[in-house]
């Protein structure tokens, strides 16, 4: 799975630290981190509480080209 | 006093949750094979089925419990297809283990060859048994209508 280099964008773009965004939506910073590295796949209520947290669209964060 | 080191609601997230699972399979697994490797090793060295009744009882039914809810969820296996051609390789194995173990012990392959015929026998007719089972309900779950969303719309 390659790494998810929108999220992180997003992330930053929002000032927001891993440990943030993962209090935010109610999950471990390593789960935060493995999604961004590409080591877990999140499931669709997940993707949908990060896109909520970080004001983007499953289309923004998720799809692959 | 309260109780503040317990709580009813899973502390782990979903991520977290999905490795613990794979944890417990594997610990699952592990145990499963150990006990078994533990019974055959003691009926090998001939200690009576009486005194190893708890382990094959737990064993017995550990696997009835798995087979029972793979059956009703419609479950096979992840690698294996419920074939003919499986179930013959399966019953095969378990045969050829069996008589294996028997000619090590009493050193009479006669014996062991009837004892893993037998075995064999047994463990390919169990498996069309629940083969059959698995198909009638995996078809059954395939066939469930789809529920009808007309008068929300």
């Amino acid at each position: 799975m390659p790494k998810n280099l929108k999220l992180k964008a997003a992330r930053a773009e929002k000032d927001m630290t891993q440990a943030a965004l993962a209090a935010a939506v109610g999950v471990s910073r390593q789960t935060v981190n493995a999604i961004e590295k590409g080591e877990y796949n999140p499931t669709i209520n997940l993707c949908r509480s990060i896109c909520k947290a970080l004001d983007k669209t499953l289309d923004d964060l998720f799809w692959e080209e | 006093m309260k109780l503040n080191f317990y709580q009813k609601q899973n502390q782990l997230d979903e991520m977290q949750e999905q490795t613990l699972r794979k944890i417990e399979s594997r610990s699952f697994w592990l145990l499963w094979w150990g006990l078994l490797a533990l019974i055959a090793f003691q009926g090998f060295i001939g200690i009576s089925p009486n005194a190893i009744l708890g382990e094959l009882l737990l064993h017995l039914l550990v696997s009835l419990y798995m087979v029972t809810e793979c059956i009703r969820n419609g479950i096979w296996d992840r690698h294996f297809r419920p074939t003919l051609a499986a179930n013959l390789a399966g019953a095969l194995i378990g045969g050829g283990a069996v008589a294996v173990l028997t000619f090590l012990r009493n050193s009479y392959w006669p014996g062991a060859l009837i004892a893993g015929a037998f075995t064999g026998l047994l463990v390919f007719f169990a498996l069309q048994v629940t083969v059959g089972m698995y198909k009638k309900r995996h078809q059954q779950l395939e066939n469930t209508e789809e529920e009808n969303h007309e008068s929300e719309d």
